[in-house]
């Protein structure tokens, strides 16, 4: 990448602050709320394809300096990029597959849960591979994840391909897939705290980190309800339902964005940069 | 020991170890020629700390080697013989547990000091490294260059 382009991505990324991106989540709910009635962002489907937004942000943060270059935290910056861009295309395949494919909408729901949960996987699978400097049996976990990485993102394909495998998702199968959600979450939770003790570099990312996990567990949450009209019950619409799921996630997006931009000023002796005019 | 320019002579400088170089029109050239310019020995795999650290210990005056692997740096601390030894302690291949635990094992090697610069952060890696025969231990994100850059100094023996 050219020094112009690196500049370039460096003002974008400066652009968006914590304070703008908050704006932008405030600015997201009240024309989702409010546009034609409240109904036009999910009728349209435009609800799903915000995402595009945070996809542009990921990629800005995937293409900036990071204040490192050692090889176990660029190992780890690159496995976590790589996750937090799935995460951000997972609600683009959702515009893609209810509005263009015309995909079945369960397929589409199980496909965004299991994808959450390919993600929370991706943050262990990241961690593991610091913690692999501590401790030998990392590499046994990080065998682990890779499989069940692996096997999901392979169920995943195969529902979308598969009439056959779409039609005959236990009903069962949402909520053990949103029971995972929970349990990893909370995991990755407590493994993250561990890391960041073990390596104080990662304690401003995991300041971020940390709610955003707590963010995607309620956006699985609101996905689940939509998934079985839960709270229809209760008087919420599916509309209001599917609005609080994504809500939700642009969240935890806004989250891990800022979170990753604090890997490009860490403090300490990061905060001295070499001139790259030298 | 390099020649003088032509026109010149040269002045060992016993107090302060350094030659001068005397032109025969009596103007002196200071510090041409420091034989005793002390050296560290920095052992880190992250180029751009690397380079940073290059750049401070130019200004301080200070010479630098530098190794991005725990394998070869014993075998180059050992030819090099330097002042003092800044090591991180998560390098590929050869931690700096074990490069550690090797130059102290080594009498020939034992007394050059070593500070530590990491960012494992545990009070028992501190310990362990202290233990091994670190002089200090500092955590990368809690000590700016500068704070370490006075370190090698003090250790050095440089105001």
């Amino acid at each position: 990448m050219s020094h112009t382009q690196m500049k370039l991505f460096t003002q974008l990324e400066k652009l968006f602050t914590p304070y703008a991106l908050l704006v932008l989540n405030v600015a997201i709910i009240l024309a989702v709320e409010f546009l034609g009635g409240g109904r036009f962002f999910e009728e349209t489907g435009i609800v799903h394809a915000i995402a595009i937004i945070f996809v542009g942000l990921i990629i800005v943060q995937i293409f900036s300096d990071y204040a490192f270059s050692d090889f176990i935290l660029k190992r780890f910056l690159a496995v976590q990029l790589a996750f937090f861009l799935f995460l951000g295309l997972v609600h683009i395949y959702e515009y893609v597959g209810l509005r263009i494919i015309t995909l079945d909408e369960g397929t589409v729901e199980q496909s965004v849960m299991i994808s959450y949960l390919i993600w929370i996987l991706g943050v262990f699978l990241s961690f593991a591979s610091v913690s692999r400097i501590y401790y030998k049996r990392s590499m046994f976990m990080i065998a682990l994840l890779s499989v069940l990485i692996s096997m999901s993102a392979i169920y995943v394909v195969g529902i979308n391909v598969s009439s056959v495998l779409a039609q005959n998702i236990m009903p069962w199968f949402h909520l053990a897939t949103f029971a995972c959600i929970v349990l990893l979450g909370v995991g990755g939770i407590m493994y993250m705290n561990r890391v960041a003790k073990i390596m104080p570099v990662f304690g401003a990312y995991a300041r971020y980190a940390k709610p955003a996990i707590i963010f995607l567990i309620f956006a699985a949450l609101f996905e689940y309800f939509e998934s079985t009209h839960f709270l229809s019950a209760y008087g919420i619409s599916d509309t209001q339902d599917l609005y609080i799921a994504h809500f939700l996630i642009y969240a935890t997006l806004s989250l891990l964005f800022v979170g990753f931009s604090k890997f490009k000023n860490p403090s300490g002796i990061y905060e001295e940069k070499y001139p790259s005019s030298v | 020991m390099k020649n003088p320019p032509i026109g010149g002579f040269l002045l060992p400088n016993s107090y302060t170890q350094r030659v001068h170089c005397i032109f025969l029109n009596g103007d002196i050239l200071n510090n041409t020629m420091d034989e005793h310019r002390k050296k560290v020995f920095v052992i880190e795999d992250d180029e751009h700390i690397s380079k940073v650290y290059e750049m401070k210990l130019l200004q301080a005056g200070i010479a630098s080697s530098f190794e991005k692997t725990g394998e070869g740096a014993v075998a180059r601390i050992a030819a090099e013989r330097p002042d003092l030894i800044v090591l991180d302690m998560m390098l590929p291949k050869k931690d700096g547990f074990a490069v550690l635990e090797e130059i102290k094992k080594d009498p020939t090697l034992a007394q050059i000091p070593v500070l530590v610069l990491s960012n494992l952060g545990q009070q028992s890696d501190r310990d362990h490294a202290l233990e091994l025969g670190a002089k200090e231990y500092l955590i990368k994100v809690e000590h700016s260059m500068q704070e370490v850059i006075d370190r090698v100094k003090q250790y050095l023996g440089i105001a």
